[in-house]
């Protein structure tokens, strides 16, 4: 492990975490989605670094590429220019919402650093689409068929739902 | 179970194929259903040109269909896909379950007049998918497939709640429900990930040994918790009950009839299955500090138990509307049936067949009531209790039968509600939860005073109305007495509770 | 410091992230946002499965469990938005404070 692997840990961790912080301050909304996406962007690196070749770019196109479109596109349908500061947060939620993450992260990390994690021996960074293809095709066929049933619903409902009137017979 | 390899290899993709087709003969209840939405969703894409009926007639054949496979299925155990699914009888058990919930929640849906002249080929179609998913929960012993199977559950429910689309508080209802069950469910999902982390796998069975060898680890605690916190929201429990309320009051009747007996069976199931990998009743938990505090499962259940009665209880007293106060009432149930869970003993399965022979006993009693609140708001077009007034006499069957249903749900013999709180309290007594029990006989007694507010209104109070209403009509008929024959049948063959008595869990 | 060979340092990055998430989700008000929130808490889920996952031999399992996951989060955003846009056409609003037609 060199010098420059830590640094790029930390570097990646920050486009993961300080956008992530933004987007709780941001006044406008579609800054935020924005800032979403930086840190969807450094999640990406992460998974990249952890030798996940495959997810890094599955993360790029799906949630990037995909979900994030998706919720522009709902900010645009849904956004309207005059937003005064008082509709942006609830205030009178600050102290309860600053009170839970800090429980929930002091717990988070308690479970981290104390934790034995069952150890292994540590893998070779090589190349892993081939494998994942192969896995999805064999032991992980079922939760793969499912996945598939999921989307079809997501497609399915989502027009349903969205759907201006009563489709006429 | 194959090993990735860099090359595939001809001899074990083989053996795979032989495997996939072992897998598939326990696996056809599913495959009919999938099959089945498909084609309802293609018949109402292409096919239907009129507002017809045929899509109710393919979503209850395929669903019958279905559940006689069920009960072909083979009734050796085994795993199924590489250790994905389990086939055992304690699975089969409640995919019948959900699957007789199913019939009857297409049914209710042709019944309401709500749905008269909608096209409702993409409702059907997604139920059968939510029905699905249900079923992958009842049988999950990998903690993948428990994710995928809980989501796809939960997805398709937040589609059909939203079904009545004219309605404001449906997609309300809709909102509230898919909000709070994506941060459920990545809770849920954090715990897997701790779990995975420190077993190393992802099956269900894997937890067992390290149950006991991380019986008192902190970590471990919160990742199990985290897990149950996602459960409870599917099953109603205390602390992830508060969307209850709003989303079987704004969701169409047919169902929040389904949610309130399939998405808690099935979620009861998955407990189960992950309770009892866990072993409670050999002393694991959380232990606080050293030498300190020392929670054990059975616990920490039997207080979520507590709490989850009693809030719901407590609530169910100032309601107006029924179907908010059925919702209560469906929380205040998720809590007796915790206690059985809480009771759970490995080596007896005592408190296991009391969880399941209540389920059962519930499935009729609350989708019997259900159908009586779609019958009635049929010809009052109201929800609230206030118009349930001078029912006895305006309305006498439909009154008559949900005397029995609310009985039922009081837990008062004749009906098989007595029998089944009966088993679940002689459980918790039987493990020395005396509190537990007593706390139950509380809130039974609470209760009381909410359900029978109802028969005083149909029976004592006269409303300025007097003539009666038409008679339901054959569907309805049909449904709600065919609902409450087992539910009075119960009663009686419940004390040897057959059905239940030879449940096993795999592994 | 050895990064790579213990799952702490990711670990406590996705419990930052989720942090972050779940406090979002309790303080904004608008109904997109809660929803990007919860894409946050989920990719803070996904870090945590696939540092795990590597750590403890599994990377092809812990990268099709996180792949399953990300094909799930899409379904469920779709239909999430849906929701939000059959009320948005209802009652021109997206906020929080709103949602209360139903109480009691």
């Amino acid at each position: 492990m060199s010098f420059y692997e830590g640094l790029l840990f930390y570097l990646l961790a920050a486009t993961a975490v300080l956008p992530g912080v933004m987007i709780l301050f941001s006044r406008d909304i579609v800054h935020a989605a924005f800032w979403l996406l930086a840190s969807l962007a450094g999640v990406a690196g992460l998974y990249l670094y952890l030798g996940a070749d495959f997810l890094g770019f599955t993360q790029v196109m799906i949630y990037i590429g995909g979900i994030m479109i998706l919720i522009i596109f709902g900010l645009m349908v849904t956004h309207k220019q005059k937003i005064s500061l008082s509709q942006l947060a609830q205030k009178r939620l600050l102290v309860p919402a600053v009170i839970t993450g800090g429980i929930i992260l002091t717990a988070l990390l308690y479970v981290i650093n104390k934790t034995t994690w069952k150890p292994t021996a540590s893998e070779e960074m090589e190349p892993t689409s081939a494998d994942i293809g192969y896995l999805l095709m064999s032991d992980y066929l079922l939760p793969f068929e499912i996945a598939s049933i999921v989307l079809l619903v997501g497609l399915v409902g989502g027009v349903y739902i969205a759907r201006r009137k009563e489709r006429e017979a | 179970m194959l090993a990735a390899t860099k090359q595939l290899d001809t001899k074990a993709f083989a053996e795979f194929v032989s495997g996939v087709g072992d897998s598939v003969a326990g696996f056809w209840p599913e495959i009919v259903l999938g099959i089945t939405l498909c084609a309802v969703l293609l018949y109402d894409l292409v096919l239907s040109r009129e507002r017809s009926k045929n899509t109710a007639y393919m979503a209850f054949g395929g669903t019958l269909l279905s559940l006689a496979l069920v009960f072909m299925l083979p009734s050796e155990p085994r795993s199924l896909f590489s250790g994905m699914l389990a086939l055992d009888s304690f699975s089969t058990f409640f995919k019948a379950v959900i699957l007789i919930g199913t019939l009857v929640t297409v049914a209710l849906t042709q019944l309401d007049k709500e749905n008269i002249g909608a096209r409702l080929g993409e409702y059907y179609g997604i139920l059968l998918a939510a029905v699905l998913g249900m079923m992958l929960m009842a049988s999950s012993t990998n903690m993948i497939m428990i994710y995928l199977a809980v989501e796809l559950a939960s997805l398709s429910s937040y589609v059909i709640v939203a079904h009545r689309r004219q309605s404001r508080i449906g997609s309300e209802a809709s909102l509230k429900y898919a909000i709070y069950g994506s941060v459920a469910s990545a809770l849920m999902l954090y715990g897997i990930s701790l779990l995975f982390g420190m077993t190393g796998s992802l099956s269900v069975m894997g937890l067992a040994d390290l149950g006991i060898r991380m019986a008192t680890d902190v970590g471990f605690g919160i990742a199990v918790g985290l897990v149950l916190a996602g459960l409870a929201y599917k099953m109603a429990a205390f602390p992830m009950h508060f969307w209850v309320p709003d989303v079987y009051q704004g969701a169409p009747t047919a169902v929040t009839a389904f949610l309130s007996v399939a998405s808690k069976t099935a979620a009861f199931a998955i407990l189960l299955r992950f309770m009892a990998s866990l072993d409670p009743g050999s002393a694991t938990g959380i232990k606080m500090a050293d030498g300190g505090l020392f929670l054990d499962w059975t616990s920490i259940l039997a207080v979520a138990a507590a709490v989850t009665m009693t809030l719901g209880n407590l609530a169910a007293l100032f309601q107006t509307n029924i179907k908010r106060m059925l919702g209560y009432s469906s929380i205040a149930h998720a809590g007796y049936i915790l206690m059985g869970v809480a009771a759970l003993e490995v080596s007896d399965y005592a408190g296991f067949k009391a969880v399941a022979f209540y389920l059962l006993v519930y499935l009729f009693t609350n989708l019997g009531a259900f159908a009586v609140v779609i019958v009635v708001s049929n010809q009052v077009k109201s929800e609230e209790i206030e118009a349930y007034k001078g029912l006895g006499t305006r309305m006498w069957l439909p009154a008559l039968l949900l005397t029995i249903f609310l009985f039922s749900l009081i837990g008062m013999p004749p009906t098989a509600g007595f029998t089944g709180k009966f088993l679940l309290f002689r459980a918790a007594i039987d493990k020395g939860l005396y509190w537990l029990a007593i706390m139950g006989g509380i809130n039974t007694a609470v209760s009381v005073y909410y359900y029978m507010r109802i028969l005083k209104f149909m029976y004592l109070e006269d409303s300025a109305e007097k003539t009666p209403y038409p008679a339901p009509c054959l569907l309805g008929k049909v449904l709600t007495v065919g609902l409450a024959l087992p539910v009075l049948l119960l009663f009686f063959l419940g004390a040897a509770a057959g059905w239940t008595k030879n449940l096993s869990l795999l592994g | 410091m050895d990064v790579l060979d213990r799952p702490e340092g990711f670990l406590m990055v996705a419990a930052v992230l989720f942090v972050i998430g779940v406090v979002g989700f309790i303080l904004r008000r608008n109904l997109i946002v809660l929803f990007m929130c919860v894409e946050l808490m989920l990719n803070a889920v996904n870090l945590t499965l696939m540092a795990v996952a590597r750590y403890v031999g599994a990377s092809m399992e812990g990268q099709i469990m996180v792949f399953l996951v990300m094909a799930v989060a899409a379904a469920e955003t779709a239909v999430g938005l849906a929701v939000v846009i059959a009320i948005y056409r209802k009652r021109a609003t997206v906020d929080v404070d709103d949602m209360t037609v139903m109480n009691g």
